[in-house]
């Protein structure tokens, strides 16, 4: 289960989800900032819990967070993913 | 007396070299942004210089970079148009990796111009 916590505007954002789609992975993501009201505020909550930070974008594949896009690090999650 | 000016977009006062003349262009020396002299009397006021939005935050960036010897990388277009997409949300050029529009992340933001660049490489 991957989940990605991004902003519509960010571009690091945009290149972790073009990351995962180069690779084929399903992911699941939230745009955080195009989100509402309840949705909104538990994203971010979780992305607080997660960092103690509200950056973007935050990935989070099994147990593993990684803040920022961090292609190698990204990349060797997945291979413990699959 | 120092000339000073005080910039809207970085929110800082600034001294100019020396006193400006109404309707002239100055450009803040902190964030880079384009600003036009409205008045010299009994203060200096500037405001940001009317332009497109893309072409303002294409000239601070670029006027930023130039200020601090930053050179663009091959991302500068995937920010720009965060950027304008910011601005055309929210109603400034805050920075499209934040999520909270206030002005300390008006572009270039608070950290950025903090020497983020110098510490880590690279703007937030």
């Amino acid at each position: 289960m991957i989940k990605v916590y991004a902003l519509s505007t960010c571009p690091w954002c945009k290149k972790v989800k073009k990351l995962l789609e180069d690779n084929n992975i399903e992911y699941d993501f939230v745009d955080v900032d195009l989100a509402q009201g309840e949705e909104q505020q538990k994203a971010l909550a979780e992305v607080e819990e997660l960092t103690g930070r509200r950056s973007f974008p935050v990935t989070v594949i099994n147990d593993q967070v990684i803040q920022g896009f961090k292609k190698e690090e990204i990349e060797e999650a997945l291979k413990n993913e699959k | 007396m120092k000339n000073k000016i005080y910039c809207e977009v970085c929110r800082l006062p600034f001294i100019y070299r020396e006193k400006p003349e109404k309707g002239q262009e100055i450009i803040c020396p902190i964030c880079g942004a384009e600003l036009v002299i409205m008045e010299t009397e009994p203060e200096i006021l500037a405001k940001r210089r009317p332009q497109d939005p893309e072409t303002e935050i294409r000239n601070r960036s670029e006027n930023f970079a130039r200020l601090r010897g930053y050179t663009f990388n091959e991302d500068k277009e995937l920010v720009i148009g965060g950027l304008i997409e910011k601005n055309r949300l929210y109603g400034d050029f805050y920075c499209p990796c934040r999520f909270e529009n206030i002005p300390e992340n008006i572009c270039p933001c608070l950290q950025t111009r903090m020497n983020e660049v110098r510490k880590s490489g690279h703007c937030f």
